[in-house]
């Protein structure tokens, strides 16, 4: 018995030695030593990761990483209006509109161009608010802000940033990845890519939406792209859970968590000695976040143990998803050390095909629903001191027609405007932003952007210029060449920065 | 034939790395091979003599192609033209002398040699970069050689071309276009120079912006090559945009004051921003101007490990940002192992520390402290004396502390404090008066911020019911 076992394993081993030829040793060597070789004088060129701080640390990818020059602002809080507000209706007075009311709009306004519902010859439509100018820097903000219309001063407003898309989805892509495809990062994953998380109790890119409704690009508007999946925005909700699932399941307890989680983990890392994939890592400390945060969060994203003046101040509704509710727990993350905080509010849409999507009706009670939140905002994140190191960023994904809309040729049953690419308003307030400033113009009637005009590039450039980036060496290696969020374009607009 | 020469003048930086690598090696090698160690190099000493004055030569070729253009001070490319010239001859000279056996002679050959590749270096050096290249900070590029916009007190009475457009040249045209540098053979210096004009003719169309090259460069598309300024530099803001359409617009010459040339209110609106003292460009800084030396990585390790937050403020500084915010209590022992980076500390985030008075005593020593939050911390009337030495300090929070006017009293000679934040602390309403007058610069925020109540705030507009 024992003589023949042997001569089995000297079989095993002459079989498995006569896989190893001379010709194979020659092979394996040329493919080997030449990928070595190229190996080197590409590493040589030093493209990975080309000027970034951090580089991608696998093992604790949200470690905290220095900008490449001392940060204005620590925090972002963007407020994204998806559908896109109308920029004639809230920031951009043009009573010369008023005067058009009603009439045919010009050839000249038609030719050559493509509106998404506009079909035939459109009419003019004048601005359904009232104006007035408001505070020190006499900035025309309409009556459909009351509350906001007294900070007026805190902020700069873009009046004419541009975007070359004029669907709600490609749009959206382009304003917060930079481009209007599916793929790429997002600002927030960019910007903790970056930095990383001051708070190693949560994540650094959190986002909260509202109305009803995701905005048109879906996820992709947070996503990480091809940058590591921890830096995607983590999808809070403001009602029930904060995070699906969160809470342990009846019967197990803490213990017994962090018993599993460390097998998982056990689990997962033999897989990495195996594999060296990163993602492994990354998923590694995933778990490990996300049963820190099972205490952390519940703990940030509960309102209700804020005193009642900062309830009445943003007039949340407790228990509820809503845009106050949202905006309140941003301040409240950014006060915890999120980096990023992006908010979506669905409903913006204001076609007039009917009356929550009229100009003179649903789109005053959207304005109604986040006045006071966001002048609730500015004004607490002042009092806290944080405005002077948190940038609020407001806006949409594109701006309105100075035209009512006519779907495909006919009236539509409410007032409403069309999809405008050619300008439309965005204002920036703290972080380094100037108070009270305005930048950029449209002509008399709104229509075309004449002066100081901006893009989504000039945009994400100054944001991260205020967290302390240079939108230009911000990059990340994936297939072959260094990415980054404005690839070939972007400014940072100096003009409103203080 | 023409442009293939003149296409080699753009080598000229390039090729004057030869003779400077040859030459100096020659010369190290005619030292070392005295030695009888190194008595083997002798024989190379020739060949690279011979290699440095030929590429030398060919240096002064493409030298003299692009001087030709024009674009650089005449007189220091007078020396450099020279000072190189000499260099060659000498070169050669060295290679003849080789050959022959006087040592000394060889010797002091070299030495020449060795000074003139210096001085010729040095003058190239000054038309590449500008004049003082060695001592200017890569930071301060434009701003040292302009000159300052001075404050205008009254806009009205400020000669147009002198008082507002010129300052603005001088800042953002002068590295390439003035006394130092004339590129495309343009000086913007001066109002005979703009005149002028340049290489292709005049750039200045009294009365009409829009047709001066002058301001048709500066407002085509930033992505095309002729855009002015270049990609990379400075650029003019809009408001200066503005101001020069207007001045070339409205005739405004180069004598006139503001109130003898016409101007509509938009205009006016942005002149008015002129008036006053120049807009500090530098910002009151958050990072002090000094550098540091690195803190002890071990000590950074072990407040990471205690979950503190230390990160560097920005790449290539050595200064930190400390956040205790994912702490959820704070306490003695976090705030002791910081005394290891008291140095490198500049941003400083305790929300919601509990330390006991000798523990805030430790924050005297925070000199570099530029920013510190320490809202709803125990920080109160007695501790918040450890402040008062951190003369950077700008930016201090105290939301939700004790501290009073009592305590802050003690702050009142802080010269850079201007960012104060005192919601919810015991300072009354009425005594803000009182601590605006210590601290004129700062900005005091009290907090304690309402809204109204607005009817429309919870009401929804309800289109009227249409009859059928």
């Amino acid at each position: 018995m024992g003589r023949s076992s042997k001569k089995i394993q000297e079989e095993a081993v002459h079989a498995s030695l006569s896989l190893v030829t001379r010709r194979l040793f020659f092979k394996d060597c040329f493919l080997g030593m030449g990928g070595m070789a190229l190996g080197s004088l590409l590493g040589g060129c030093n493209w990975s990761g080309a000027g970034m701080a951090g580089a991608f640390n696998a093992a604790n990818p949200l470690a905290p990483h220095a900008p490449h020059f001392p940060a204005r602002a620590k925090s972002v809080i963007y407020l994204h209006m998806a559908g896109a507000p109308s920029q004639l209706e809230l920031f951009d007075f043009k009573p010369d509109l008023a005067k058009l009311d009603g009439l045919d709009c010009p050839q000249s306004l038609l030719e050559g161009k493509k509106f998404a519902f506009i079909r035939g010859v459109p009419k003019m439509m004048g601005p359904q608010a009232h104006f007035q100018q408001r505070g020190e820097s006499g900035a025309w903000v309409s009556d459909h802000l009351p509350h906001f219309a007294t900070v007026a001063d805190e902020v700069s407003f873009l009046k004419a940033v541009q975007t070359d898309q004029f669907n709600h989805g490609p749009a959206q892509l382009l304003m917060h990845t930079g481009v209007p495809r599916l793929g790429r990062p997002s600002i927030g994953a960019w910007a903790t890519y970056g930095l990383g998380s001051e708070n190693s109790n949560l994540p650094g890119f959190v986002v909260l939406t509202s109305g009803g409704k995701f905005p048109d690009a879906g996820k992709s508007v947070w996503g990480s792209g091809f940058l590591p999946s921890v830096y995607q925005g983590v999808q809070c909700r403001s009602e029930g859970d904060p995070v699906l699932f969160i809470k342990d399941p009846a019967g197990m307890d803490r213990d017994l968590r962090k018993a599993s989680i460390d097998a998982i983990n056990e689990a997962n890392r033999l897989s990495y000695d195996e594999f060296k994939d990163p993602e492994i890592l990354s998923r590694i400390s995933q778990y490990e976040m996300a049963y820190r945060m099972q205490i952390s969060v519940p703990e940030v994203m509960n309102i209700n143990d804020e005193p009642a003046y900062i309830h009445d101040m943003y007039g949340t509704q407790p228990g509820k998803a809503c845009f106050a509710n949202n905006v309140l727990l941003a301040r409240k993350l950014v006060e915890k050390g999120v980096r990023f905080v992006q908010l979506f509010d669905w409903g913006w849409d204001s076609h007039g095909t009917d009356e929550n999507l009229a100009i003179d009706y649903g789109f005053v009670n959207k304005c109604r629903s986040i006045d006071k939140p966001v002048t609730a905002l500015l004004l607490d994140l002042k009092q806290r001191g944080l405005l002077d190191e948190t940038l609020v960023v407001w806006g949409g994904e594109f701006g309105r027609t100075p035209m009512q809309e006519n779907r495909d040729g006919k009236q539509n049953p409410f007032k409403g405007r069309d999809h405008h690419t050619e300008a439309f308003t965005i204002w920036m307030a703290g972080g380094g932003v100037k108070r009270g400033t305005s930048f950029g113009e449209t002509d008399e009637i709104g229509y075309a952007a004449i002066s100081g005009k901006t893009s989504a590039f000039d945009i994400q450039a100054t944001i991260l210029n205020q967290l302390g980036f240079d939108h230009e060496k911000l990059t990340y290696q994936f297939q072959g060449r260094p990415f980054r969020l404005t690839d070939v374009n972007g400014r940072v607009i100096d003009e409103i920065i203080a | 034939m023409n442009t293939l020469i003149g296409s080699f003048g753009p080598f000229h930086p390039l090729l004057v790395h030869l003779p400077i690598g040859f030459l100096l090696l020659a010369i190290i090698f005619q030292w070392l091979a005295a030695i009888q160690k190194y008595a083997a190099l002798a024989p190379a000493i020739r060949v690279s003599y011979l290699l440095g004055a030929v590429s030398a030569v060919l240096s002064c070729i493409s030298g003299w192609l692009l001087s030709s253009g024009g674009e650089y001070d005449p007189q220091t490319v007078f020396f450099h033209q020279w000072f190189g010239i000499s260099l060659a001859v000498i070169a050669f000279l060295a290679y003849f002398l080789t050959a022959k056996a006087n040592g000394l002679l060889q010797r002091v050959v070299s030495l020449v040699l060795l000074v003139l590749m210096i001085i010729t270096g040095h003058l190239g050096g000054t038309l590449t970069h500008g004049e003082g290249f060695l001592t200017k900070s890569v930071l301060s590029e434009s701003g040292d050689t302009a000159r300052k916009r001075k404050a205008i007190a009254d806009i009205n009475q400020a000669i147009v071309f002198t008082d507002i457009i010129q300052p603005i040249f001088d800042e953002k045209c002068g590295s390439c276009h003035s006394a130092t540098k004339q590129k495309g053979a343009l000086r913007l210096d001066a109002a005979d120079w703009i005149l002028k004009g340049g290489k292709h003719g005049a750039v200045y169309t009294e009365g009409n912006a829009d047709s001066s090259e002058l301001y048709k460069r500066m407002v085509l598309d930033r992505l095309e090559e002729k855009h002015m300024p270049p990609k990379g530099k400075p650029q003019l803001t809009e408001q200066e945009l503005q101001v020069i359409h207007w001045w070339l617009s409205s005739r405004a010459g180069f004598s006139k004051k503001v109130n003898e040339v016409p101007r509509e209110t938009a205009i006016a609106a942005v002149l008015h921003k002129f008036e006053g003292a120049p807009d500090k460009t530098v910002h009151k800084s958050d990072v002090p101007p000094a550098e540091v030396e690195q803190a002890d990585p071990a000590a950074i390790d072990s407040l990471t490990a205690n979950g503190i937050s230390v990160t560097p403020v920005a790449m290539n500084s050595h200064y930190l940002q400390v956040s205790f915010v994912s702490l959820s209590k704070p306490d003695d022992r976090h705030m002791r192992l910081l005394k290891k980076i008291s140095k490198q500390t500049v941003w400083l985030k305790l929300p919601g520390a509990r330390f006991t008075p000798e523990v805030w005593k430790l924050l005297s020593d925070f000199r570099s402290l530029t920013r510190l939050s320490a809202e709803y911390s125990s920080l109160n009337d007695e501790s918040i004396t450890s402040l008062a030495p951190l003369r950077l300090l700008h930016y201090l929070n105290l939301v939700g502390t004790d501290v009073s006017v009592k305590g802050l009293s003690l702050l009142k000679d802080m010269p850079d404090l201007d960012h104060l934040y005192l919601g919810k602390t015991a300072v009354q309403t009425g005594q803000l008066a009182a601590l605006k007058q210590w601290f004129p610069h700062a900005v005091i925020d009290s907090g304690n911020y309402t809204l109204p109540f607005l009817a429309a705030d919870t009401q929804l507009l309800k289109a009227p019911v249409k009859k059928k």
